[in-house]
């Protein structure tokens, strides 16, 4: 892992532009630390590069513009997975993933976050990852302030919960 | 409320290494895509082939009063005449040649009418035009407001005929 620029959105200034090489591990590393599962931010990088591609056909995007989609492509899918998720998914889904050994803290958070339901992920990673207001997250999520700050309380709650399991197993 | 399990969601981006093997997939899975849309694209244009008295000229023409791209080496015969050149101009092909009789390839004449005119969007019509002027052209209407753009007409010097249009700038101050 290493660090690459952050995207100053809003920014007047010239964004440099970057070739599939460089950018396909920023895109999968922002996904990657927001999902916490191999196969899934895989599946959401490729689906970034496709929507690139049929935007602007180039071979090379600001990275931005690229993080942009990549974001969009995530919040749709916790949005599926959250109107698809039953109890019992969700309890299979808070399981130790043993198929997936994490070995630097960055990735063992995200593996703790990929535990949760999607409506939690979408919401710590929207709070504390991209450090968005709280009515910023809650024109993402589509509730109103005050049910996005109920769901946020609930979201830090679970994963302090699965956090301190994680350690405690780790012990 | 934040703890110190909360505070290690925020911090820096990093990038992380993508699958070599998918990278590749998808790397091929994108040139595809790319060529689909190129081809989608192409057939839903029309390329004006110009045919000039002097090709090299011509383009140095277009360069200049256009700002046009050459793409690639123009094709050219043992005694220097250009076969084939392609000018992009913003996201406008052009192709060009010089004069082939022996192909019915002729070049219009400045003295009489041409059958087929080229618009083409600008930035700034007047800038364009006063370029065209001072590389030859022949001014045969100013640029003039109309139809909420500004425009003007000029034969080049190879007898084309052309018309730089770009949008009106809207009027400062009072509407009139």
């Amino acid at each position: 892992m290493s660090d690459f620029p952050q995207p100053q959105i809003g920014s007047d200034d010239p964004v440099d532009l970057v070739a599939f090489d460089d950018a396909l591990p920023i895109v999968f590393g922002f996904l990657m630390r927001r999902c916490g599962h191999r196969d899934l931010a895989e599946e959401l990088t490729s689906a970034t590069f496709v929507s690139a591609v049929a935007n602007r056909p180039g071979h090379s995007w600001a990275a931005p513009w690229l993080i942009t989609i990549a974001r969009n492509k995530l919040i749709d899918h916790w949005r599926r997975e959250a109107r698809a998720e039953t109890a019992t998914e969700r309890l299979q889904k808070s399981r130790p993933q043993t198929t997936t050994m994490f070995v630097e803290e960055r990735l063992e958070v995200a593996a703790v976050l990929g535990r949760l339901s999607a409506d939690h992920q979408m919401i710590l990673a929207l709070r504390h990852i991209d450090d968005m207001t709280v009515p910023q997250c809650a024109e993402h999520v589509g509730r109103s302030v005050q049910a996005t700050e109920s769901l946020l309380r609930r979201a830090q709650e679970t994963f302090r919960t699965e956090w301190n399991h994680r350690r405690t197993e780790a012990e | 409320m934040t703890d110190d399990s909360i505070a290690k969601l925020s911090g820096p981006e990093q990038s992380l290494e993508f699958d070599k093997a998918a990278a590749d997939q998808l790397r091929h899975r994108l040139e595809l895509q790319r060529l689909t849309t190129a081809a989608s694209t192409e057939a839903t244009q029309v390329i004006p082939y110009l045919t000039v008295a002097n090709a090299t000229r011509a383009i140095e023409f277009y360069v200049s009063v256009f700002g046009a791209t050459l793409i690639g080496e123009p094709f050219e015969t043992d005694d220097g005449k250009i076969t084939h050149a392609e000018l992009r101009i913003g996201s406008v092909t052009l192709y060009l040649s010089d004069i082939f009789l022996e192909a019915t390839a002729s070049s219009p004449d400045a003295t009489t009418n041409t059958a087929v005119s080229l618009v083409i969007h600008v930035a700034d019509a007047d800038l364009t035009m006063a370029a065209a002027q001072a590389s030859g052209a022949v001014i045969e209407r100013a640029v003039q407001d109309q139809w909420g753009t500004r425009a003007g007409w000029f034969v080049d010097p190879f007898g084309h005929r052309w018309s730089p249009t770009s949008h009106r700038t809207p009027t400062k101050g009072t509407f009139q």
